[in-house]
């Protein structure tokens, strides 16, 4: 690759995109190409790349006394390399193969390239709907279910966010077969094809920490076809690879008739859940009652080491006096995805699956199953 | 992938071996470990790999190698074309990733029918790698794969029974499964009587009977499994009948299971009677103990869990008939064991058996004598009188048997009930059974049949 490379920009901007940038980058990849971020000026546009093959960024930083060319850095180095200066402007350039220079204020800094030669293009989307969504609405559906995803790598599909269109509506769904979340997020969606594609939890994991370094108000555009999920702005191109597969059909598995219904408030219910997981034994098990007669829910633990405990709070209560065990970081995981103060635990009796829900609020649900007694 | 496909892979196989020594280690893995021969055609050779990244890259960098290359070994290939392909990375799956999916052991329970296909309502989790077969079962076994070899022609329908809990579903569910995998091209459904009444009943409220017919005449092969839950059921029993006239007549495979004898089966219609029997009608009988032995090592490392053959054998000589019941110990077993942070001592499993075991029911030499009579269409009465009438001493002879045999009443009691008869003589009628069972195969069915029917009292 050509390196007469030049370009000058400010630092602040660059430290922060090459932060953004070299979280795709895989410091520990077998091909050197893929340890770092590969930095072009092309058609007066400095670009900055990193993939790691499965996720491939691209973003774009403005820029002044421009020449065409390219080198490969790790951005690590790159970073501290410029970090302890107050200048704000920033110039690199290369004279010669192997290395960079740098100039900030009067100092001149001589970093080392990574061999570019198998940097790989990162692919660019040309098909596949658009739908144009705010920041905060996939960040939203994102976190609300990403943990429930499995860490098996035996059924990929489960290892995967799913999301589909419902109506108007985007649904991200995660299960790893022991529990399931679904989150339902608004957006006035006009296009009317089906929608409906699995991305691997890593990839995912990537895409979120990256939007998450974005203004919340901002709109990007999304673009999927049969093995890329892209997401763009003006300055900015992710494309991520999904995967095939059939996701289960999840809507079919959730109960509808609850035996007993509960209102708690959520941080009641996260206190004692939390107590009871000090002492409940290695599977994490505590045991949920809700006491009809009583109107108390009712969490114990016995932990033949650590000891035992035994709270209850009070709620609104329907139904009948029911008592199922659950592993209690199910219960914890969900909670933060519940953004009402209340919360309804729906009972569907013993050995059947808990919904936790929001009240007022259907965007989100949670089914976790129990555990033998 | 098909078997046609074999030698083709040994030639990317060979290709891929050229290219690791012209390229450098990080590059070969980085852009080819993972690839494979998709098909080869026209000349034209189509490798899938996992992203398009790798796609384009292959194409720009690395195409007239790997092209020279194929050429060096098949002068007659032209072309290489790359695609992203699902099918990569998916062949690495092994035995052993299967079995590391089991080893966070808990009490955790699934999510129920999670992962049964929409498209044909069969678990996967039923395959035949998990199914034991031993000399009970062996029978409908071998049925079954026969059926696998020429659907529709060897054994149509295919019509399976015994008891709950003896592998009815799991074997033709495993069966379905396998033909959807060495048919892909045609449809398989599996159905419970039970549903497939309520769909049927739904169909006729709201007025789509039609499209109710349509729906399952188009299966290439149909799996109804507990059929004995159309007893009484009139109209579901006609819609049946026709469809099963309707799928039989188009070579389409129709497999039944069941808990009883066709034969055996009240509130049948008689013309569904004769169809379900016209096939081949197999039973799974209680397993016998070295099948339970293999069995309960399945079901023990299904949880990646460890017993002594010794526990194995105790546990298998208590615990008779039900894979079920067996299902459950085990599971009780493993979870004691992990509460109490130690292996279990013989007594406490025998305990853990005592406590799980379902209490026999009482069965009265009446019950016996009732349901014998009326298997030979004899009135009970009969049984009890001094007649010496061929048709009454057969059943008289096997109700003793069973009576000795299964209920464990003793000889004079059982002859005193029997319309006080001496001991001795029903030693003798017992003896006389036990010689009769050992080549009268007829004899050995009926007694199963009058079994099962006693079971399910």
């Amino acid at each position: 690759m050509q390196t007469n490379i030049s370009f000058t920009c400010d630092k602040n901007k660059l430290s922060k995109v090459v932060h953004m940038v070299m979280r795709v980058a895989n410091q520990s990849a077998t091909l050197e190409s893929l340890q770092g971020i590969f930095i072009e000026v092309v058609n007066s546009k400095t670009i900055i790349k990193a993939t790691n093959l499965e996720v491939g960024i691209e973003m774009t930083i403005p820029a002044t006394d421009m020449q065409d060319g390219a080198f490969l850095v790790n951005p690590k180095l790159l970073i501290d390399a410029i970090k302890y200066s107050d200048s704000n402007m920033i110039t690199i350039s290369s004279k010669k193969a192997g290395s960079i220079n740098i100039k900030l204020d009067n100092g001149n800094t001589i970093v080392k390239t990574l061999n570019d030669s198998d940097f790989p293009n990162i692919p660019k989307q040309n098909t596949g709907e658009k739908l144009d969504i705010k920041v905060k609405n996939i960040i939203n559906g994102i976190k609300s279910v990403l943990y429930a995803v499995s860490h098996s790598v035996i059924k990929p599909e489960l290892s995967s966010l799913y999301i589909w269109k419902d109506g108007q509506q985007l649904v991200f769904v995660a299960t790893d077969s022991f529990r399931l979340a679904e989150k339902k997020v608004n957006q006035n969606i006009i296009n009317t094809d089906d929608l409906s594609i699995l991305i691997p939890q890593k990839n995912t994991q990537d895409l979120l920490s990256i939007l998450e370094q974005l203004d919340e108000g901002d709109n990007i555009t999304v673009q999927v076809d049969n093995d890329q999920f892209s997401v763009y702005t003006d300055d900015m191109y992710i494309t991520l690879r999904t995967i095939d597969g059939a996701f289960p059909d999840y809507q079919k598995i959730i109960p509808k008739e609850a035996v007993t219904s509960v209102t708690v408030l959520k941080h009641d219910l996260s206190q004692i859940i939390k107590k009871a997981g000090v002492f409940s034994d290695k599977f994490n098990k505590i045991t949920i009652k809700a006491d009809a007669e009583n109107k108390l829910i009712t969490v114990s633990t016995v932990n033949g080491e650590a000891g035992e405990t035994v709270d209850s709070i009070t709620g609104v209560l329907e139904g009948e006096t029911v008592e199922i065990s659950l592993n209690h970081r199910f219960i914890i995981d969900c909670l933060q995805s519940v953004h009402s103060d209340s919360v309804v635990l729906s009972f569907f009796g013993q050995g059947k699956p808990l919904i936790v829900s929001g009240v007022g609020d259907k965007s989100f649900i949670y089914l976790v199953m129990p555990m033998n007694n | 992938m098909t078997n046609s496909n074999t030698p083709n892979c040994n030639l990317w196989d060979t290709v891929l071996l050229k290219i690791q020594q012209d390229t450098t280690e990080a590059s070969f893995k980085t852009w080819f470990k993972d690839s494979i021969l998709l098909k080869q055609e026209d000349g034209v050779v189509y490798i899938g790999v996992a992203t398009r990244i790798m796609r384009d890259w292959l194409k720009d960098k690395y195409y007239k190698l790997i092209l020279k290359t194929i050429r060096d070994i098949d002068p007659e290939i032209r072309n290489v074309e790359f695609t992203v392909s699902k099918m990569v990375g998916k062949k690495k799956k092994t035995q052993k990733d299967q079995l590391q999916k089991n080893i966070p052991t808990t009490s955790q329970l699934p999510i129920d029918n999670l992962y049964v296909d929409k498209n044909d309502n069969l678990n996967p989790r039923y395959t035949f790698d998990t199914f034991v077969v031993g000399p009970f079962n062996q029978l409908a076994n071998a049925a079954a794969q026969a059926v696998l070899n020429s659907p529709a022609l060897t054994y149509n329908p295919l019509y399976v029974y015994g008891s709950t809990g003896h592998g009815k579903t799991h074997l033709i569910q495993a069966l379905g499964n396998k033909f959807k995998q060495i048919y892909p091209s045609k449809k398989v459904f599996y159905v419970s009587s039970e549903k497939f009444t309520q769909d049927y009943a739904t169909a006729v409220q709201t007025g789509r009977a039609k499209q109710f017919k349509d729906k399952y005449r188009q299966y290439d092969v149909l799996i109804v499994d507990d059929v004995q839950f159309i007893a009484d059921k009139e109209k579901t029993q006609e819609e049946l009948f026709h469809l099963f006239n309707a799928l039989y007549d188009s070579n389409k495979q129709i497999i039944f299971s069941s808990d009883k004898h066709p034969n055996t089966m009240k509130g049948l219609e008689d013309r569904l009677r004769g169809r379900f029997s016209s096939g081949m009608v197999t039973e799974i009988p209680a397993p016998d103990t070295d099948s339970r032995i293999a069995i309960l090592k399945e079901k023990v490392a299904a949880h990646n869990f460890t017993l002594d053959t010794k526990t194995i054998e105790v546990i298998a000589k208590e615990l008779r008939g039900n894979i079920r019941d067996i299902e459950g110990i085990v599971n009780n077993i493993v979870l004691t064991t992990q509460s109490k942070g130690r292996d279990l001592r013989l007594p406490e499993i025998r305990s853990i058996i005592q406590n799980n075991i379902r209490p026999t029911k009482n069965i009265t030499p009446k019950d016996v004598v009732d349901i014998v009579a009326d298997y030979y269409t004899l009135t009970p009465t009969i049984i009890y009188e001094k007649t010496r009438k061929k048709e009454v001493v057969k059943p008289r002879q096997i109700i003793m048997y069973i009576l000795r045999e299964d209920v464990g009443i003793s000889y004079p009691t059982i002859g005193e009930q029997l319309g006080g008869r001496d001991h001795t003589t029903v030693i003798h009628s017992c003896d006389r059974v036990r010689k009769m069972l050992e080549d009268d195969f007829v004899l050995q069915q009926e007694i199963d049949q009058i079994r099962t029917i006693i079971r399910d009292l």
